[in-house]
């Protein structure tokens, strides 16, 4: 329904809507258009022919010679890694693990389906999220903050048709505790599945081995342990053999000099 | 006389090389040079300019290439024209060599060419070497937005001699490297994130709790503010008119002016919507006694004296 494709006539409209987001792809005689709208209310799950476009959203426009292949619509990880915080933060001891769920708001990509491959029209975060840095005044990395949580326990309440949830499992292998305060869910390497009745993402490992090093992440291939039968729906936007090493726990910490002023 | 010296020097090593060594011989024996007889040292001189001058280039663009990849690409410039440079020494003095000059006698003229150049050069010569200063501390790189005492704008290049920069209203500065060794540098572009200092003055009757979790919402609400590090708010001074907020924000450098107009703006509506005054300078008049008002009164005859001032004006 929501991510299966579809034919759109000549003149047509069609609407969707993925919780707080709301699209639609027009056909005329020789272009697409899309329009996106963001609203408040987050529960909605639309996926229907409409008269046009509303008046207040102002469409893209894509110019074509008379081809036109059915259309899609695929939930898709953030651009950027997203730095999440636990319900309620806790430590993992020394040589100990912990499995986390984390919530993320997906992005949504528009896509035609030409002969050979798809043809990416444009991609729409369901949620607009606010930046965060993730490190420290001198280097770190651009992220997105979210006011989702992540939980010790999965949520298996009602799922939003927006969120999709990314198990982590996090081990602890040096001599000292792990605080986790917040998290920075690397989701560039994160493929997106279909579950009974939610959206998963691929599973993280996350290992940390030394206080000093950054932690090893690995991207589990396949669906995650959480729902077997899930099925691919997108691919992740960046691909890696093996696993990357980056800074994915960290304390809350007052940055030095972060609140100083001169002058 | 420098120039002189030197002509002289050549013409000298050219007449002990020439083998006769006969005085009064002199310059024009240099002409010996270029006879049949030296066919072989001609030709093997061009070809330590040909094949010398491309071993030059290939090894000045290997070097520098892979000096830039590792260090950046001013470094790379730099280490390539200092491996040309003096590729092209070593090919002259090569290829003088091959004709028969007395490189000795030349290096001599040379040196003290060198002096007298460097005499000449003062200037340029301490450039190059701030030039090279720079290149090894590397304050700044090009596309870096920077302050040169007045001039602010973005780093276009890194020379031997100077660097140069393009103001934003797009006039081109050329800054000499002697004056960014002596001067203080503003690199703003250095750290990856900035924060954005905002002085907020609010009126004396306001709840200062609710000024400051209005702000915290504002920050909060705009995408462009980062989460973390934390927005601050610090009550900074009791002004004349006004008691002033400190309200720091970080951003990333490249939303750091967009953040800054948008809070500020921002920052306005919200004040209005909750009726937070944001107080002009005013000045409150006694009367001697602490709360009484001046009392004014105005006759008839003082409105219409006014009346006829205001006609005349």
């Amino acid at each position: 329904m929501m991510w299966d494709e579809a034919e759109i006539p000549e003149g047509q409209c069609r609407h969707w809507r993925v919780g707080p987001l709301g699209i639609w792809i027009a056909r005329t005689e020789s272009e697409w258009q899309v329009g996106e709208k963001q609203f408040e209310d987050e529960d909605r799950v639309v996926a229907r022919e409409c008269a046009g476009m509303p008046e207040d959203v102002k469409p893209m426009r894509w110019a074509t010679e008379s081809v036109f292949p059915p259309v899609r619509l695929r939930p898709i990880a953030p651009d950027r890694s997203v730095v999440v915080r636990p319900d309620h933060a806790f430590r993992i001891l020394p040589h100990g693990s912990a499995r986390i769920y984390i919530s993320i708001p997906v992005w949504v990509r528009v896509e035609l389906l030409a002969r050979d491959d798809s043809i990416t029209l444009v991609e729409v975060p369901t949620v607009r999220l606010s930046n965060t840095w993730f490190g420290s005044l001198f280097e770190g990395e651009l992220c997105y903050w979210t006011e989702t949580t992540a939980r010790r326990k999965f949520d298996a309440r009602k799922p939003q048709p927006h969120i999709a949830t990314a198990p982590m499992a996090v081990r602890n292998d040096t001599r000292e505790e792990l605080p986790l305060e917040q998290v920075c869910l690397t989701s560039s390497f994160l493929g997106m599945y279909r579950g009974k009745d939610r959206l998963w993402t691929s599973e993280v490992k996350v290992v940390r081995s030394s206080s000093i090093q950054p932690e090893r992440v690995d991207i589990q291939e396949g669906p995650p342990s959480d729902a077997q039968d899930a099925a691919l729906l997108s691919e992740p936007r960046e691909k890696r053999k093996g696993g990357v090493l980056a800074r994915t726990v960290s304390l809350i910490q007052s940055i030095p000099g972060a609140g100083y002023v001169t002058g | 006389m420098t120039a002189m010296y030197i002509l002289f020097s050549v013409a000298a090593a050219a007449e002990g090389a020439s083998g006769n060594g006969a005085a009064g011989a002199g310059w024009w024996n240099i002409r010996g040079l270029l006879t049949w007889e030296r066919t072989g040292s001609v030709v093997s001189a061009i070809l330590v300019v040909v094949l010398g001058s491309i071993f030059v280039k290939v090894v000045s663009r290997a070097v520098g290439k892979s000096i830039g990849k590792k260090w950046g690409d001013e470094r790379g410039g730099i280490a390539r024209k200092v491996i040309s440079y003096g590729g092209w020494v070593l090919i002259v003095l090569t290829t003088l060599n091959q004709l028969g000059v007395e490189i000795t006698a030349l290096l001599a003229a040379a040196g003290i060419a060198g002096v007298a150049i460097g005499f000449a050069a003062q200037t340029s010569l301490s450039n190059i070497i701030s030039g090279i200063f720079l290149s090894v501390e590397r304050p700044f790189k090009a596309g870096d937005m920077m302050q040169v005492d007045d001039t602010l704008g973005v780093v276009l290049s890194i020379d031997l001699l100077s660097v140069k920069m393009r103001m934003f209203d797009n006039r081109f500065v050329r800054i000499p490297n002697e004056n960014l060794i002596k001067t203080k540098v503003i690199n703003f572009s250095r750290y990856p994130i900035r924060r954005v200092d905002l002085m907020i003055g609010v009126a004396y009757k306001e709840d200062i709790d609710r000024v400051r979790e209005v702000l915290f919402e504002v920050a909060h609400a705009h995408p462009l503010a980062l989460e973390e590090p934390k927005p601050l708010c610090f009550c900074w001074n009791y002004n004349t008119s006004s008691i002033d907020l400190l309200f720091v924000v970080w951003a990333v450098q490249s939303d750091w002016l967009t953040l800054k107009d948008e809070l500020l703006r921002s920052i306005k509506r919200r004040f209005d919507e909750e009726n937070i005054e944001i107080p002009f300078p005013h000045l409150s008049l006694y009367a001697g006694e602490a709360t009484g008002a001046i009392p004014v009164s105005l006759s008839a005859e003082t409105i219409s004296q006014m009346r006829g001032l205001s006609r005349t004006e």
